[in-house]
């Protein structure tokens, strides 16, 4: 008996996959169009009007944009916010490659538990220190000028926070420990990553650790450190609580601890001009987002 | 920025809400039929930047158990100030809620905020005859219609400890005290013996921030006239005060809001401080005997007397919003909150609130003592600083202006600027911040 083998034509099951992939990115969406989207749309919308929160919207053209354009506050804001920025973000970045390459390369007793301790302060907020070092550097009961009084190193105690050189070193300053633990993750999981065979022939070859690290860990941390880069622009320039809460909103003394973000929240918030504090969070936009794009460039092209 | 953005989200979905269109005001009554308390039945919403009405809600329900307040706390003024613009923004707001002096006149202007309580059904102006004028005044828009009230009145006095006073004074009696002081240029001399006197550890004052409510309430003109900057005689002589106060030691240097504010008030550093009748239990008592339960423990070691000068500050005043849907509701809480005397005989006898109400402030100033002040009866002393106190000062910019006139003169103050640049640095910021002012 000839066996009929049928062939069955499979049964069509297919299951759109796709759908449910819709489904699973669909609150992530709404919630980003609710929160993100619609408002940066209608904050562009606020920058032609004068709006001072409840009575009607004035037109003003591009009224506003001219202002901010001669606002040398502005300017002088965007000035201080790169200072900060830069004195943070350089020792964060080098001092993240300096403690990735150390705990990568070296076995090191404990290495774990530093690594958690350098990160911990990450895990405060941003308000929380700013207060913190409002308490310990203030004029006549700081922490800092009593111990300083008391071991004989001044005989008057230091305004430090109507000083913009302490002011705004000390602003740098929280930046930068709080952010490198979270940098030197990112810089020791891009470190991991980079094959060890690499090493091996370039030991092999008598590289010492120096040009390993120059010639090998860098150029091939070059997409992690592009990240870490690019998203220390976008916050770092986005610095607010703690230049707020140290200089009582103003960037006092003299606007010289003034951020970009402080300037948005001053126009918009505190002098109740909705129109003209999103103009300037549009002009913060175009900074950041140039800033970004040329350091994305720039870190590129040095691989290729 | 996350906080920026969350801002404008409120806003922006207010402003959708808005499109909506507005809610309709009711039918129009002559005026509210009063029933019995029970049956006042309902829920009402209400919003404030403190958490006191927390205890109003408690009391009023121990007349109106069938009313529900909902009350919901906004601390910080420019947040509060978001919050309730997006509100109105939105035809959502609360149903009564409060504004600070620093903001009522911007608030007091639109008439998309409160309801305009002269007019029918609310007819307060039946009601305000015995309130402080200044406390009326303040709470009418331009056309003299009441669209806020308040329960308090926050006339200044000089907050003293009775001890220091003795040992740096001679004296420590109230009126004693104030005698020593018949103008400011003799507070300083005061200030200048203290100084000697204690070998530069012990000061009258904490620093020349506090003192200028003397000078701010002496100006002949406010802030801003016609779309002005006035940079009154009274504020040049302040700044030249303020540097002599730095340059000659005559304060603690301890400027209020930071942390040697409050470790100079504990470590007693510093004889008085110049506050409003609300520093007593708001800035006072929880620094220096926070633990005082039972008001016989208090010490009794403090006074309030006159200053050099007369003066006031702050206050916090309610209205109905303008588009409540329960407005007979709103104006039975508001009401009871700021015109009713046994609230406001309650207020005055359980928690020191200095009332607003002037047949209430005589029956209490009789025989009233404070016990944190030692038993004096700092309801007689306010009431006669109340009556004198001129509202036309003050002006909707004032809050943002002090600000940048404190963050540009401590410039000078410092040394680091001269008084000129110091000025043209405080008039440049006050145009920045509003274009439309001329400060020139």
């Amino acid at each position: 008996m000839a066996k009929q083998i049928q062939k069955v034509p499979p049964k069509h099951t297919t299951i759109s996959y796709a759908r449910y992939g819709i489904y699973f990115v669909l609150p992530y969406f709404v919630v980003f169009g609710v929160f993100q989207l619609f408002p940066i749309i209608y904050t562009f919308y606020l920058t032609f009007f004068s709006w001072d929160g409840f009575n009607d919207m004035i037109f003003v053209g591009l009224g506003n944009y001219r202002r901010l354009l001669a606002d040398r506050v502005f300017f002088t804001a965007v000035r201080n916010t790169f200072r900060i920025w830069i004195l943070a973000a350089i020792p964060q970045i080098g001092l993240a490659l300096f403690l990735g390459a150390v705990f990568t390369f070296r076995r090191m007793k404990g290495s774990n538990l530093f690594q958690a301790i350098f990160y911990l302060p990450n895990l405060i907020t941003a308000t929380s220190i700013a207060i913190l070092f409002g308490l310990l550097l203030d004029w006549q009961a700081g922490a800092i000028n009593q111990v300083l009084l008391r071991v004989g190193a001044l005989e008057q105690p230091v305004n430090w926070l109507r000083s913009a050189f302490w002011t705004s070193g000390a602003v740098s300053l929280i930046q930068w420990w709080q952010w490198f633990g979270y940098t030197t993750l990112l810089v020791m999981a891009g470190m991991k990553a980079i094959p060890g065979e690499l090493y091996e022939s370039a030991r092999i070859d008598g590289a010492g650790s120096g040009s390993m690290f120059f010639r090998i860990t860098l150029p091939l941390l070059k997409n992690t450190l592009t990240y870490v880069v690019v998203t220390a622009i976008i916050g770092g320039l986005q610095i607010f609580d703690v230049p707020n809460v140290l200089t009582g909103g103003l960037g006092d003394p003299n606007r010289s601890i003034l951020t970009m973000v402080m300037h948005v929240w001053n126009m918009s918030f505190r002098f109740t001009n909705y129109g003209y504090g999103a103009t300037v969070a549009y002009g913060l936009f175009i900074i950041i987002l140039t800033f970004s794009i040329v350091a994305f460039r720039q870190l590129q092209r040095r691989d290729s | 920025m996350k906080k920026i953005l969350v801002l404008l989200v409120f806003l922006s979905v207010g402003a959708l809400v808005f499109a909506g269109g507005r809610a309709e005001t009711p039918a129009a009554v002559e005026s509210f039929v009063d029933r019995a308390p029970e049956e006042y039945v309902g829920t009402i919403t209400i919003w404030s930047f403190t958490d006191e009405p927390e205890w109003y809600i408690q009391r009023f329900n121990q007349v109106y158990p069938n009313v529900t307040v909902e009350f919901t706390h906004t601390p910080g003024g420019p947040e509060y100030i978001a919050r309730v613009n997006a509100a109105v923004t939105a035809g959502n707001q609360p149903d009564v809620f409060s504004a600070e002096i620093s903001w009522i006149k911007q608030w007091i202007e639109s008439d998309r905020i409160w309801e305009n309580l002269s007019a029918a059904p609310f007819n307060a102006d039946n009601y305000t005859g015995d309130m402080i004028p200044y406390v009326r005044e303040l709470g009418q828009d331009p056309q003299g219609n009441q669209r806020a009230l308040s329960l308090q009145a926050t006339p200044g006095g000089f907050f003293y400890r009775r001890s220091l006073a003795e040992r740096y004074l001679g004296v420590s009696e109230p009126e004693a005290v104030a005698a020593l002081w018949p103008d400011l240029d003799t507070f300083m001399e005061v200030a200048a013996s203290v100084r000697d006197a204690s070998n530069n550890s012990t000061h009258l004052i904490s620093s020349w921030w506090d003192v200028r409510w003397f000078y701010l309430n002496a100006r002949n003109r406010p802030w801003v006239v016609d779309n002005r900057l006035i940079i009154d005689d009274a504020i040049q002589d302040y700044i030249t005060m303020a540097r002599r106060i730095r340059d000659e030691n005559l304060s603690a240097n301890a400027e209020p809001g930071t942390p040697a504010w409050t470790s100079r008030m504990q470590d007693e550093s510093v004889i008085g401080y110049v506050l409003p009748t609300w520093g007593m239990p708001f800035s006072i008592i929880p620094r220096v005997e926070p633990d005082v339960t039972d008001p016989a423990d208090f010490t009794g070691n403090w006074a309030v007397t006159d200053g050099p000068a007369p003066y006031f500050w702050g206050g916090t005043w309610w209205g109905v919003s303008a588009n409540s849907r329960n407005s007979e509701l709103a104006w039975l809480f508001l009401r009871w909150l700021t015109l009713e005397q046994d609230t406001l005989r309650m207020f005055a006898t359980e928690r020191g609130e200095f009332v607003s109400d002037l047949r209430v402030i005589d029956e209490v100033a009789q025989g009233f003592a404070t016990p944190f002040l030692g038993g004096q009866n700092s309801y007689a002393y306010f009431r006669d600083a109340a009556m004198n106190i001129d509202p036309s000062l003050v002006t909707r910019y004032d809050q943002q202006i002090e600000a940048l006139f404190r963050s540009a003169i401590s410039l000078f103050i410092d040394g680091d600027m001269s008084r000129e640049a110091a000025i043209e640095s405080f008039r440049d910021s006050v145009s920045n911040a509003f274009p439309h002012i001329r400060v020139r």
